[in-house]
C-alpha cells in the first residue's frame, strides 16, 4: 500500500516542484516505485524540471475526464530510473477541471501499484490546493527563511491541521548559512517559533539547482551538489520516519516548551 | 495619528496633542521631539500643541528644557494635560495653561520630596499628599458581564480567527496573521504575535495579557495601538495591556 504525500507551501517559488522532483528521484534511486503528480494545472512545471516535457501525450485532466483509458496512458516513465513515473498537468486547462473527489479516486488507484505517490501542489490556498491535498495522507510543507514565505506556510499548516490526517513536516529551503550566522536571514529557530512542526530537513541555497532545473536533471543525482545531498538525507528520513532530525542547534520546539525551560532554569 | 519612538501625536477636538508615555526616558522624549519638529518644520510651523504628560512628574528644569525645545522649534504650548500633582504645580508656576477638569487645575499640592522616576513600572503613588486620593486599582481580570469564557487549547495560525462575546483564554500562541476578537478580556498563555481586540463591544475595562506581548496590532474597545518599531528578540516577559487615560498602556505583569 503506497503512501501519498502532498508537497505544499502556500507561497509560490519556494521550491515545491524542485523538492517533488528531487524527492521523487531520490526515492526511486533508493529502489521504491514512485509516481509524481503535477496538480498545477495551467502552469505545469514538474515535467520541465525532470526533462520529460517532450514525451507528454496525455495529462492529469485527460485522466480524470476519461479522455484516455487509464492513468497508465498518461504516465511517463523516466528512463533514467528503475521506477519513476510522472503524471503531468495540463498546460491549457485550469484548476477547476479537476475536483478533489477525482484526485482522491486517482490516488486510491495509484496506492495499489506504487510505494510513494508525491503530489506537487500549486501555490495558493484555493481550488488547486484543495485538489492536491484531497488524496494525500501526509503533507510536506516547504518554506524559505523569509517572512512572507513563513507567513504563508503558517496559513497552509493551519488549513492542514484543520483535518487531523496530514502530520505536516517542514523542509526549510534555500538557506544561506553565512547570512544566518550574520543575523541577516531567519534561522531555523526563528522559523520554528512560528511554524512549530516536525522538521524533515534543511536544504541549502545551491547554484547547482539552477543548472539542474535547466538541464532537467534533478540535483539529487549530482554527488557534488549540497542541495542534492540534503535531499538525499530527506529521502532517508521519509523512508524511515523513526529517524529524528536534530540539526546542530539549541533545539527547536514550541514557544511553551521554551517558556517552561526558562522557568526551570530560573528555579534551579 | 503619528507615532514615533513611542510618542504619539494625535488630533483631538482641542487641537494637536502630543502623548508622551511614561516609560520612555525623558532625554529620549526630548530628542525625538526635537528631531520630529526639525524634520517636519513646515507642518509644525506656528503650531500650538497640547502636551499630554500623563502621570509623569516634571520638575522645574525639565519644564525649562521642554519650553526651550518648543520655543526653538517655533511651536507654542497650548496647554498641558497631566495627572501628576507636581507637574501641575510646576505648569502653573511657569504660566502654562493646565487643561482638563477644573478640580485638577485648582488642587494645591505641597512638594515634600521628588518622586523617584521608575521607568519600568506604572506610576507609583505620589509620595506627596494630594487632594484627590489615588483610586484603588481596578481588578485586572476585567470580566465581561455574562460570564462565559472560551478556552482554546491550540496555537492560532495565520488566517485563523476567534470571535467571541465573552472572555477568551488561549493555551498556545497567536501567530502573526491570526486574530482574536473578544467582547471581554483576552489572555494568551503563549506568544501573542497576531491581532487581538478585547472589549470589542465597547468594554474599555477589558485587558489583553500574554506571556509574550508582541502583537501586530492591539485593540481595546475603540483604542488601537501598534507595537513600537524594531522590537528585537522576544523577551519572555508577561505583560498586560489596558486602557488608561484614553490610551492603551502596557505594564509588566507580575
Amino acid at each position: 500500500m503506497g503512501k501519498v504525500l502532498v508537497i505544499t507551501s502556500g507561497k509560490g517559488g519556494v521550491g515545491k516542484t524542485t523538492a517533488t522532483a528531487n524527492l521523487g528521484a531520490g526515492l526511486a534511486m533508493a529502489g521504491n516505485k514512485v509516481v509524481l503528480i503535477d496538480t498545477d494545472i495551467g502552469l505545469r512545471n514538474l515535467d520541465l524540471v525532470l526533462g520529460l516535457e517532450n514525451r507528454i501525450v496525455f495529462d492529469l485532466v485527460d485522466v480524470v475526464q476519461g479522455k484516455c483509458r487509464s492513468y497508465k496512458q498518461a504516465m511517463i516513465k523516466d528512463k533514467r530510473f528503475e521506477s519513476l513515473f510522472l503524471i503531468p498537468a495540463s498546460q491549457s486547462k485550469d484548476k477547476e477541471d479537476v475536483n478533489p473527489e477525482q484526485m482522491r479516486q486517482l490516488c486510491n488507484q495509484l496506492k495499489e501499484e506504487f510505494d510513494y505517490i508525491l503530489i506537487d501542489c500549486p501555490a495558493g490556498i484555493e481550488h488547486g490546493f484543495k485538489n492536491a491535498v484531497a488524496g494525500a495522507h501526509e503533507a510536506i510543507v516547504v518554506t524559505t527563511p523569509e517572512v512572507s514565505a513563513v507567513r504563508d506556510a503558517d496559513r497552509i499548516i493551519g488549513l492542514l491541521e484543520a483535518s487531523e490526517k496530514y502530520n505536516p513536516r517542514l523542509i526549510l529551503n534555500r538557506v544561506r548559512k553565512e547570512m544566518v550566522r550574520k543575523g541577516q536571514m531567519m534561522a531555523i529557530e526563528d522559523v520554528q517559533e512560528i511554524l512549530n512542526i516536525a522538521l524533515l530537513g534543511i536544504v541549502p541555497e545551491d547554484e547547482a539547482i539552477v543548472v539542474s532545473s535547466n538541464k532537467g536533471e534533478p540535483a539529487v543525482m549530482d554527488p557534488g551538489s549540497k542541495a542534492g545531498q540534503a535531499y538525499r538525507q530527506i529521502v532517508e528520513r521519509i523512508q524511515n520516519p523513526s529517524l529524528v532530525y536534530t540539526p546542530d542547534l539549541n533545539g527547536n520546539g514550541s514557544f511553551l516548551t521554551k517558556l517552561f525551560k526558562f522557568f526551570a532554569k530560573a528555579e534551579a | 495619528m503619528l507615532q514615533e519612538a513611542g510618542i504619539t501625536i494625535k488630533g483631538t477636538r482641542d487641537g494637536l496633542t502630543v502623548l508622551v508615555p511614561s516609560e520612555i526616558p525623558l532625554a529620549d522624549v526630548f530628542s525625538t521631539l526635537r528631531e520630529k519638529f526639525q524634520k517636519e518644520s513646515a507642518f509644525f510651523q506656528d503650531a500650538s500643541l497640547i502636551l499630554d504628560l500623563g502621570p509623569r512628574p516634571f520638575q522645574e528644569e525639565e519644564f525649562q528644557s521642554l519650553q526651550e525645545l518648543f520655543q526653538n522649534a517655533g511651536i507654542s504650548i497650548k496647554g498641558i494635560l497631566s495627572d501628576n500633582p507636581i507637574t501641575k504645580l510646576m505648569a502653573k508656576e511657569r504660566g502654562i495653561p493646565l487643561l482638563g477638569s477644573p478640580s485638577i487645575m485648582h488642587s494645591r499640592v505641597r512638594v515634600d520630596h521628588p518622586i523617584k522616576r521608575d521607568r519600568l513600572s506604572l506610576p507609583q503613588k505620589p509620595a506627596v499628599s494630594s487632594q484627590a486620593p489615588k483610586e484603588m486599582p481596578k481588578p485586572v481580570a476585567a470580566m465581561s458581564k455574562g460570564g462565559q469564557a472560551l478556552f482554546v487549547r491550540k496555537t492560532l495560525r495565520a488566517g485563523q480567527k476567534i470571535h467571541f462575546a465573552g472572555d477568551v483564554a488561549i493555551l498556545g500562541d497567536v501567530n502573526p496573521g491570526a486574530e482574536v476578537v473578544a467582547g471581554g478580556s483576552i489572555m494568551v498563555f503563549g506568544a501573542l504575535r497576531g491581532m487581538a481586540h478585547a472589549g470589542a463591544e465597547g468594554l474599555r475595562e477589558a485587558v489583553v495579557a500574554a506571556i509574550v506581548l508582541a502583537p501586530t496590532q492591539l485593540r481595546i474597545a475603540d483604542c488601537i495601538a501598534r507595537a513600537p518599531e524594531g522590537r528585537g528578540e522576544t523577551k519572555v516577559l508577561p505583560e498586560i495591556a489596558k486602557i488608561q487615560d484614553g490610551v492603551i498602556v502596557i505594564e509588566k505583569h507580575m
